[in-house]
């Protein structure tokens, strides 16, 4: 009827030239920001603003340092440091810098480190530190404000005897949110 | 004028041919001719050979003549409109191959027919991919008008084939091109939205697809991360706490169960697994954030993951 020939080279020629596409499903990318490191680290500005220290120590730099957490300290580091408390100026130290040898207004000490919390608790006594962690029974082992994890949000208890006991005032706002 | 001289003589040679061709009476002597020169890639000729074939009756009625010619416009298709959405010779094409396949010899040419058509309808295909990723104006409205055209061809070409796995990747792929425009404007929550409302049509199309699941997971958990990022020194403690509670519960009540189903459909799967490290860290689940990274950690040494490609 029709030349076989043209017939025959046009199925070969389609045979080679098919090809169904198909793209590789690809996931979202899931951010790492450590969004409980954020809160912590907002809470530590909050303390910092909200709470009282004795005149002395209203010089200087005002010093937040961070023992075993370097997310905390990023976080504090970007945006917070550098930002007014009171007449002072926020300064973000870490780990070995933590030391009696300048004065610590709020040490944060995570639970990564809570074997050293004796160490930390001697070490700044009578220092007008505020000894701020997270993990539970840290409030007896001599910590002024603790972290607590309620169905996923941050809250705090505190040990305001303590606090005061360490020459530290604690604000409204910070004694109104505290769990009793 | 040269121009128009070189066209009347291609008329008349080619009307020579004709007259030589209906002379020697060969049945389909115009449409087996349009094919050799389709074959020598003379495409211009080719295609103006097949219309006269086409206005032949004794032709047209068979549907080899029909299959050439949309061929032939698949052929000019590829050589000079691949990649071109609104190609009016793949439509062409596709709408002689459709008239051919209804013809009454229509069997003895339905391979190669829908050959041809499924390469045209995979063009479709592309095509609607491509345009669902770009962010142009009227670019989501061209890759439904694709995608439906794909959708239209595709049965005929292919009998019997499901489009369920099709729609699941067009549908994918417009809800990643509504998470991008989001992750480029946070602010506006009606991209979040639509892209949460294509995922949720796969889990609906189909109950096992774990990425559309750690996808609809990802969306609630950036949601949440964004409320997080907004939180500096000029936000007051109340509302700290606010947006705490908003964004860990977002975190509790929808991310974390469906990171759940697409861990339970897929526990080896590194992104779903890595997932469910950061919303328990979120959620400050210690424990859990300690045992998902030893199954990282394991499904890495047992070969079931690559270094980083959980990430």
């Amino acid at each position: 009827m029709f030349s076989k020939g043209v017939k025959y080279c046009f199925s070969q020629a389609l045979l080679l030239m098919f090809l169904l596409h198909s793209e590789r499903w690809q996931a979202q990318t899931i951010p790492d920001d450590n969004t409980v490191a954020i809160i912590r680290a907002n809470y530590l500005y909050q303390f910092a603003n909200n709470n009282d220290w004795p005149a002395e120590q209203k010089k200087g730099p005002f010093v937040v340092g961070i023992v075993g957490n370097s997310d905390v300290f990023d976080i504090m580091a970007a945006k917070y440091s550098s930002k007014p408390i009171g007449s002072q100026l926020l300064s973000v130290i870490m780990g070995n810098e933590v030391n009696t040898a300048q004065h610590v207004h709020v040490l944060f000490l995570d639970r990564s480190r809570k074997m050293d919390i004796t160490r930390y608790v001697k070490e700044f006594k009578g220092k007008k530190t505020l000894i701020v962690t997270n993990w539970e029974g840290a409030l007896a082992q001599g910590a002024h404000i603790n972290f607590l994890s309620i169905d996923g949000s941050i809250r705090f208890e505190m040990n305001k005897a303590g606090m005061l006991e360490s020459s530290i005032t604690p604000g409204v706002k910070i004694v109104q949110w505290a769990i009793q | 004028m040269g121009n128009t001289m070189k066209r009347s003589k291609y008329i008349a040679s080619c009307l020579a041919l004709v007259i030589s061709i209906a002379g020697s009476s060969q049945p389909l002597a115009l449409t087996n001719e349009a094919a050799k020169l389709c074959q020598q890639m003379k495409l211009d000729a080719a295609l103006e050979m097949s219309n006269m074939a086409l206005a032949d009756k004794s032709e047209a009625a068979d549907a080899y003549c029909w299959y050439v010619n949309g061929y032939v416009m698949k052929e000019i298709y590829k050589e000079r409109e691949y990649g071109l959405r609104t190609s009016v010779f793949r439509d062409n094409a596709m709408k002689s191959f459709s008239y051919s396949m209804n013809l009454k010899n229509a069997e003895q040419h339905a391979s190669m027919t829908r050959l041809a058509m499924k390469y045209l309808a995979s063009t479709y295909y592309n095509d609607a991919l491509q345009a669902s990723q770009s962010n142009a104006v009227g670019a989501e409205q061209e890759a439904y008008r694709l995608f439906e055209t794909f959708m239209k061809w595709m049965p005929m070409a292919e009998p019997g084939v499901s489009m369920m796995g099709y729609r699941k990747e067009f549908t994918k792929s417009i809800g990643q091109r509504y998470f991008s425009l989001w992750q480029l404007d946070t602010d506006k929550p009606e991209y979040r939205d639509k892209a949460l409302e294509q995922y949720e049509k796969i889990v609906k199309l189909d109950s096992t697809e774990v990425d559309a699941y750690y996808n609809l997971s990802v969306i609630h958990y950036n949601q949440a991360v964004f409320m997080y990022r907004k939180i500096n020194h000029e936000t007051d403690m109340f509302d700290m706490m606010t947006i705490q509670e908003a964004a860990a519960k977002l975190i509790r009540e929808k991310a974390l169960p469906l990171m759940d189903k697409a861990y339970a459909l897929a526990p080896e799967k590194g992104e779903v697994v890595h997932g469910k490290i950061i919303l328990h860290r979120a959620l400050d689940h210690e424990k859990d954030v300690e045992y998902f990274k030893q199954e990282i950690a394991r499904l890495m040494r047992e070969g079931k993951i690559k270094a980083d490609s959980h990430k």
